[in-house]
């Protein structure tokens, strides 16, 4: 009956995920939308070497998702914030999968004080390991029989989260101070819909690229352009 | 008038009363300007306690008002207040307001009846008393006495007859009490739950109250005036003991001024109002009514005529006040263990202090300097006794002459000798040192292979990876312009730096300048057989290795030969004169030279030298230097032989210290003083500070940290292993006491045995006394404060189905603990950098202690470690989802698989029922 509630939950959290990682559809103000673009060649994707559980995760090639250029050169799992941009956080559930061996999403942004749903679609052990500095730092356990564990992430910050079991898992999670955000989609494409008037600098963060600013008018019931082009880091 | 004979008419007519106005008014001033002398102008601290009264009392209302802020937004304190209100209107109203103003006007006559009535009673009772004494005295005297019974009598109905009005007059006054107490009793109760409520705020207003004193009219305060300064003091008889065992008197008067120093609340206020840093563990610690100020700081501490002369900044005061850092040289005084002292937040309380003590052992100032307490360090320099089979003899001319064009972060320091007297002193080592070293390489000829093997180019590689990763570089560099472990600061490391810092090992990076191979080939196999006192380690190399490492040092640096040095070096004239120059310079001091074992320090001693006085001090022609204890013990730190003149020499050789570097020397030396402090007044050493402090000065002289961080200091290879390849590197060493059972620890470090199999790195063989092994796993033992370091389990009495639980927890359907860790001889899947110790040696190697912390929570002992958490709760299905039996069942499993190798869980036990509450 209890394992019944907990994938009740983890199923409730989907949708509230999904919703919460759109941004906030609110029907007053402007949305700010645009590209996130390689200036540069995309890279070949890299695979990665299953070198343990190889029954479950080794079911699908593994590559490298620090770097994703898409066919018209836009990079997925960017994440674009309006800095500054007032308004209720509105912190909800976001769900955080491992399936195959592989995090999903690679890169998971919610506002701060969200509780992220952290699954274990797998079956076999995985841990999870926080590189975070202003909210306190964890390393867990995800055993077989814990399908989730839900962590509660106050302050905002960009934490990295690695397998220490799967050496080849690292995904990241984007704790935001603002409730008006967006990560990416595969052609680099993102939107934020709702955000109040006003003058903004729009930043978008990349884990491999760093980050860069614009700044942007949002008008009421205008959609403001914002598109960027991301150099690799020498 | 005529006058009378004899006097002068002129004089008689004479007023002098502008003279004596005048002098009347000199007086007159001369009183006031006394008194205002005596309270006022040479009473500086006055003004100061004014000023602290003004600031002490807007704080408090301040603070006190902040409080009253927050009771305000308090729902309970509107509640109660709201309550009080309510209760007193009530009382102070009605018909309640007239029977209470009715009752307490009968209680006058109440009392007054009582107390009359009860008065009664206590005369009858003197009266039968002394009736009573009449009746013995008639009896003793064989007089009647029946009067005096009937009187008794008489008086006895009397007393009961009175004691009924009398206890009858007290309960009327009782009940009327009562009444008035029970209409009153809202009022109390809520009354004492508001003084409750208001505890703080009433505490803030009242210490407001002791500075600025209020002087009311039916509680409106009037005005206020500032407290009247007095001087506030601590009086210690006895703290410390002169050089005769006298006691020391002490008076300090500092908090006249230093208002706040001890009160917290006011560490942003000005000085010398400010709170002390670190209060927790400074006041409180060392509470200055009985500790005063002076032993920590210095001073003058009774006087207080002005600030300068207060803090002792004057040119006749022995003592200036310590400032910065140099305060931390006091802590030795009373403190065994100084390197252990934090503040609250974990930092350092004396780091430079012990900074100053790292280099004072490490440079080897011990060597020609006598202080107590570190007359037994070893030697610092390399073994003199063989020089002649190790060293080339051109190199070590050129050596003496200049170590540092050499090896510029050298420990060897700068004698500045010219080339004949560096000949000499070659000559000298060469020859004294000839005779040991013919027997020595008699008794170690060549390896046959190793001249070809040595110009082996796959050698030289096979030596390059061993030097990379089997641990070299945890003490040595090679590349001439790193560092391996550095000795002081490493700010001026650098290319076209000052070569400040020291290597604690030497720079390999030109050792076949220096050496021959076949030195090098039985150095490395093993360094005690040259060297029996070295703190170079043996690393277990096989003859292979360590022709494969010769092989690749060989290839840093190049012979270079000077004509005519074999002569030179033979003159039985050049060996006499270095011989001498040995001597004059205490080169004994960190080298071992055959024929001077018994040679005393050729420096001064300097187990008083913090006690020191200016005249004691030569200043030489250095007028430009100002005449301070400081300045000068940091310019002769600077400049040893700055203070030279044409008729005094001096022979301190220069060690090129950081300016940082001495600052913390200086610190350390300025602790070496006179006179000790009472027992009382100390910490009490317990056996663990002196085995930490015993502990620590070995794990420096054998650089232990390295590789190991240990009190989080150290780990110096660690940066060799970049990200995830940290993995590969020694582990931390921080708690190791706590985590390892002494009698593994002890076995570990006579003959290591690999824990971590993959490491390619190597645990060396340090060749310890049995009292040194001690001295180390009593250190560590003693770090982690243990008393009982180790609890024995006896793995046979583990109950059959604790053991099943546990096993059943490992497996992959549970925390799959063989995803990393290694089993005995099975392998984790997966690659080498994701892998974890071998469990099979739990049980002789870990504390059962920290192995069930270690589980629940690893991060908590070792930040950052791979190991997660245990789940919290863990499974439900298995010993009732009890968390802590589980990791005990995981702990029981692990020491007895560890100790019943190659055994499974019997059949009955292996299908035994796993108790589940569920």
């Amino acid at each position: 009956m209890k394992k019944f509630a907990v994938v009740l939950a983890a199923c409730a959290c989907v949708t509230l995920g999904m919703t919460a990682g759109a941004g906030l559809a609110s029907a007053a103000g402007g949305a700010i939308s645009g590209t996130v673009k390689y200036d540069g060649t995309a890279p070949a994707p890299r695979k990665l070497e299953v070198t343990k559980d190889k029954e479950v995760c080794a079911l699908h090639p593994h590559f490298e998702e620090d770097l994703i250029v898409g066919s018209g050169g836009g990079i997925a799992n960017a994440v674009v914030t309006a800095k500054g941009a007032k308004g209720d956080l509105k912190p909800g559930e976001v769900k955080f999968d491992q399936k195959g061996c592989d995090y999903t999403p690679h890169v998971l942004a919610f506002p701060a004080g969200s509780t992220v749903d952290i699954v274990n679609s797998d079956g076999i052990l995985h841990n999870i390991h926080s590189y975070s500095t202003k909210n306190p730092a964890f390393n867990m356990a995800q055993p077989k029989f814990k399908k989730v564990i839900q962590r509660k992430v106050e302050q905002p910050e960009v934490i990295k989260i690695t397998c220490d079991a799967h050496g080849w898992m690292h995904a990241w999670w984007v704790a935001t101070d603002t409730a008006y955000f967006a990560v990416t989609d595969d052609k680099g494409n993102y939107s934020i819909a709702g955000v109040p008037p006003g003058n903004y600098e729009v930043e978008v963060w990349q884990e491999k690229l760093g980050t860069q600013d614009q700044k942007v008018e949002v008008k009421d019931g205008a959609t403001a352009t914002s598109n960027f082009s991301l150099k690799p880091k020498s | 008038m005529a006058g009378r004979p004899g006097l002068d008419p002129t004089e008689e007519g004479k007023s002098y009363s502008a003279l004596f106005v005048l002098m009347v008014a000199v007086l007159l001033v001369t009183a006031v300007w006394s008194i205002w002398d005596d309270s006022i102008s040479r009473r500086p601290w006055k003004e100061y306690q004014v000023q602290w009264d003004r600031l002490a009392y807007d704080k408090y209302m301040k603070d006190a008002a902040d409080e009253q802020k927050r009771l305000d937004a308090d729902p309970e304190y509107q509640k109660v207040s709201k309550e009080l209100a309510q209760a007193r209107i009530e009382r102070d109203s009605g018909a309640i307001a007239a029977r209470l103003a009715a009752m307490r006007g009968q209680l006058p006559d109440l009392k007054n009846v009582a107390n009359d009535k009860d008065q009664l009673v206590r005369f009858t009772k003197s009266y039968l008393t002394e009736r009573w004494y009449d009746y013995n005295h008639a009896i003793q005297e064989r007089q009647d006495p029946g009067p005096y019974k009937r009187e008794i009598d008489q008086l006895n109905a009397e007393l009961a007859r009175e004691s009924i009005v009398s206890d009858k007059a007290k309960d009327n006054l009782q009940a009327v009490k009562d009444q008035i107490e029970a209409l009153n009793s809202k009022v109390a109760s809520r009354t004492d739950q508001m003084k409750k409520l208001t505890a703080k705020r009433d505490d803030l207003l009242d210490k407001a109250d002791t500075w600025m004193i209020p002087v009311k009219f039916r509680n409106t305060v009037l005005f206020r005036y500032p407290k009247i300064p007095r001087i506030e003091q601590t009086a210690i008889d006895d703290f410390d003991r002169n050089a005769f065992d006298e006691a020391i008197a002490r008076v300090d008067r500092c908090q006249s001024c230093h208002m706040g120093a001890d009160k917290k609340g006011f560490e942003n206020a000005p000085e010398p109002f400010r709170t002390h840093s670190n209060f927790d563990q400074i006041i409180l610690k060392h509470p200055p009514d009985k500790l005063g100020c002076t032993p920590c700081h210095d001073g003058q501490g009774p006087a207080v005529s002005s600030v300068r002369v207060a803090h002792g900044d004057d040119p006749d005061w022995d003592s200036p006040m310590l400032r910065g850092a140099k305060m931390q040289s006091r802590c030795i005084k009373c403190h065994i263990d100084v390197g252990s002292l934090h503040d609250a937040g974990g930092k350092p309380i004396a780091a430079n202090w012990v900074e100053g003590e790292r280099i004072f052992e490490q440079t080897g100032c011990a060597g020609c300097h006598l202080v107590a307490g570190y007359e037994d360090i070893a030697k610092i320099g390399p073994n003199l006794k063989l020089a002649a089979a190790k060293l080339d003899p051109s190199w070590t001319v050129r050596w003496i002459a200049d170590p540092k064009s050499f090896r510029r972060y050298s420990r060897m320091p700068d004698f500045a000798f010219s080339r004949a007297q560096a000949t000499a002193l070659a000559a000298f080592i060469l020859d004294s040192s000839s005779k040991n070293s013919k027997q020595w390489l008699a008794a170690h000829p060549e390896v046959a292979t190793l001249e070809a093997d040595v110009k082996n180019p796959a050698f030289v590689e096979e030596g390059k990876g061993l030097f990379e990763s089997a641990g070299c570089k945890g003490c040595h560099a090679i590349d001439p312009r790193q560092h391996a472990t550095p000795v002081g600061v490493v700010a001026g490391f650098g290319p076209g730096r000052a070569f400040t810092a020291k290597d604690f090992a030497p720079n390999l990076g030109r050792i076949a300048e220096k050496t021959s191979a076949a030195w090098i080939y039985a150095w490395l196999k093993n360094p005690h057989d040259f060297s029996p006192h070295t703190a170079m380690p043996s690393l277990r190399l096989s003859d292979h290795e360590a022709e494969a490492l010769t092989a690749f040092l060989m290839t840093h640096g190049k012979k270079r030969e000077f004509a005519g040095v074999e002569t030179a070096l033979k003159n039985p004239g050049q060996i006499e004169k270095g011989e001498a120059l040995v001597r004059k310079y205490g080169c004994f001091g960190c080298h071992e030279i055959e024929g001077m074992d018994k040679e005393s320090r050729t420096g001064v001693e300097l187990t008083t030298f913090g006690s020191k006085h200016l005249d004691e001090l030569s200043f030489g022609n250095r007028t430009q230097i100002p005449e301070t204890w400081d300045q000068w013990t940091f310019h002769k730190l600077q400049s040893p032989r700055l203070y030279a003149t044409r008729d005094v020499e001096q022979v301190m050789p220069r060690s090129r210290f950081d300016s940082a570097d001495i600052r913390n020397l200086v610190v350390f030396l300025a602790g070496l003083t006179q006179g000790t402090v009472q027992e009382r007044y100390r910490m009490p050493g317990s056996e663990h500070q002196a085995q930490i402090v015993a502990g620590r000065r070995m794990v420096n002289y054998y650089n232990c940290v390295g590789c190991h961080i240990i009190e989080n200091r150290g780990g110096y290879i660690s940066r060799f292993y970049p990200g995830d390849q940290i993995n590969f590197a020694p582990p931390v060493l921080n708690g190791e006491g706590f985590k390892v059972q002494p009698e593994w620890l002890f076995a570990f470090l006579q003959g290591p045995t690999p824990i971590r199999p993959w490491l390619k790195i190597r645990m060396p063989t340090f060749h310890f006394t049995n009292a040194e092994d001690d001295t180390i796993v009593n250190y560590f033992t003693a770090l982690s404060d243990l008393n009982v370091p180790y609890m024995f389990i006896d793995t046979n009495l583990i109950a059959p189905a604790e053991l099943a639980a546990g096993a059943k927890l490992m497996t992959k359907d549970y925390f799959n603990c063989f995803s990393c860790h290694q089993e005995g001889d099975k392998k984790p899947e997966g690659p080498p950098s994701g892998w974890a110790p071998d469990m099979a040696l739990t049980h002789q190697r870990l504390n059962p202690d920290w192995v069930l912390k270690w589980i629940a929570n690893p991060s908590a002992l070792q930040p950052g470690t791979k190991m997660p958490s245990y789940y919290p709760g863990g499974p439900d299905d298995i010993l009732g989802g009890n968390q802590d039996k589980q990791i005990r069942a995981l702990m029981d499993y692990m020491f007895w698989f560890g100790a019943h190798p190659g055994e499974t869980l019997p059949a009955q036990m292996a299908t035994a029922p796993v108790k589940s509450e569920k």
